[in-house]
């Protein structure tokens, strides 16, 4: 099959016109996100063309240790990221999270890399940076709803956390209804994605490895495969975050720290 | 009575925000004793509880429980011992049933008591028959409130620390309740915080009005 046909500067123009509509209906509805939206976009812009230079350079050199690096760079970037959208505070947060993010993130691209694709080499970067990197916008995803209601919900449903401590559950017991509601929470819209895939929705991956000039058999195959390193690093990641964060989250009494709750930056 | 203070707050003061809620309190309750803590809203009742429990610590005084001052380790030692009742009834989404299992799935219940084997308890709290499969988002207050009353009967537990246990039950299941827990006869100890004159009874039980610190 013959690779994507290329997009030119006319391409991304006309891609950018059907801008119009959103703002349009932002503007007919006075939604007051035209500005907001046109913010994101041209963020957006910038990012992928620096992201896709930087990523030209990376193929380019293919330097094990430059790829990592540059890995270690976005998930630091997605745990910062999920601790300022989950809206608990930073300092106590971000080394476990941080933590959380690294090791499940590292751990599955390196199976997907050895067990699955069965590379020779774990850490070249057109797969350790770009199937990273598909994990680990996944797991901030779920990371920032675990974390944001499990914290969210303790605070809220005090008088329950303290019925279960007051009769003698651990502090680890007491959580546990907090924990399976956020887990649950956390990986329901990447069930439904994974149960409507194909139905409902073309995924990006496979999508992208057609108009590359794969098969779709092949591009299927790649799909599940990336599908089940997804889940296994939302679920992983939500719960070694939870679980790892705890410690800094409640005191030695058993009682939630209040200050762990922030404000809302979104 | 003799024996040796299960519970001693001396000269507690506790301020919640900088304005005082208990100034120099001091309350002791020997095994067995039954205390019943009365008094305004605001006038600290619910956070001597909060105390006894290591829910919140004083700004100034001891707390101690069966001689040892009260410190984290004392206090999860404390909460596998007593059976406690909020004000506030928050169970989790599920049926009765389902809650109660889940409740006693924590590691100091050795022996787990089944929804069946809660007969008495429910007997002794009025509750109908079939309320086990009943959804608790579904159940008055008063019913929420003789669920967690079960709970802490069910558990056999011989302390309890009971936080306006009736306010939403009517005078004839407040009585019942009040009955069952300031029973002279038994060793159960009791300190209970309440509004409700049901549990006035300074035959049966020491009771300590509280009044806002000034």
């Amino acid at each position: 099959m013959e690779a994507a046909r290329d997009l030119d500067i006319f391409s991304l123009a006309a891609a950018l016109v059907l801008l119009a509509v959103p703002v349009a209906f932002s503007l007919h509805l006075r939604l007051g996100i035209v500005r907001e939206m046109l913010v994101a976009v041209t963020r957006m812009i910038v990012q992928l063309f620096a992201a896709g230079l930087l990523l030209r350079y990376l193929f380019l050199f293919d330097n094990p240790a430059l790829n990592l690096l540059w890995l270690v760079v976005m998930m630091a970037v997605a745990a910062l990221t999920t601790v300022q959208k989950s809206r608990l505070r930073m300092t106590r947060i971000l080394g476990p999270v941080l933590v959380s993010t690294f090791g499940v993130t590292l751990v599955v691209t390196l199976y997907f890399n050895a067990a699955i694709v069965r590379l020779s080499d774990l850490f070249t970067a057109r797969y350790l940076v770009v199937v990273g990197g598909m994990l680990l916008g996944n797991a901030l995803s779920g990371n920032i709803v675990g974390l944001t209601r499990f914290y969210h919900a303790i605070a809220d449903h005090e008088a329950r956390y303290l019925h279960r401590l007051g009769n003698g559950a651990t502090p680890g017991e007491a959580v546990r209804p907090f924990f399976r509601e956020a887990m649950i929470n956390a990986l329901k819209p990447a069930l439904a994605s994974i149960a409507t895939m194909g139905l409902v929705a073309l995924p990006g991956m496979m999508t992208g490895q057609i108009l590359g000039g794969s098969s779709p058999m092949l591009a299927i195959r790649y799909q599940i495969a990336i599908m089940m390193a997804i889940f296994a690093t939302q679920v992983a990641g939500v719960a070694l975050s939870i679980v790892l964060s705890r410690r800094a989250a409640f005191d030695e009494w058993g009682m939630l720290r209040r200050d762990i709750l922030g404000r809302a930056q979104d | 009575m003799s024996a040796s203070p299960l519970f001693h707050l001396e000269d507690v003061s506790v301020r919640f925000d900088g304005t005082p809620v208990l100034d120099r309190f001091s309350l002791a309750v020997a095994p067995g004793e039954k205390v019943v803590l009365r008094g305004r809203s605001g006038s600290g009742k619910s956070t001597v509880l909060r105390l006894l429990l290591g829910f919140l610590q004083p700004g100034s005084g001891s707390i101690r429980f069966r001689g040892e001052t009260l410190v984290p380790a004392i206090a999860h030692a404390i909460r596998r011992t007593v059976a406690f009742v909020p004000q506030d009834i928050d169970f989790e989404e599920g049926t009765v049933e389902e809650v109660s299992e889940r409740f006693f799935t924590a590691r100091c219940w050795s022996e787990r008591p089944r929804i069946e084997d809660m007969g008495v308890a429910w007997t002794t709290l009025a509750l109908a028959e079939g309320i086990g499969t009943k959804r608790v988002a579904d159940l008055s207050g008063g019913e929420r409130q003789r669920v967690a009353l079960a709970l802490a009967l069910a558990g056999g537990r011989e302390i309890f620390l009971l936080d306006e246990p009736t306010a939403s039950l009517d005078g004839d299941a407040k009585k019942a309740v009040a009955d069952r827990f300031l029973d002279r006869e038994s060793d159960e100890t009791v300190v209970v915080v309440s509004h409700d004159e049901e549990w006035n009874r300074p035959e049966s039980a020491t009771v300590v009005t509280l009044e806002p610190v000034q």
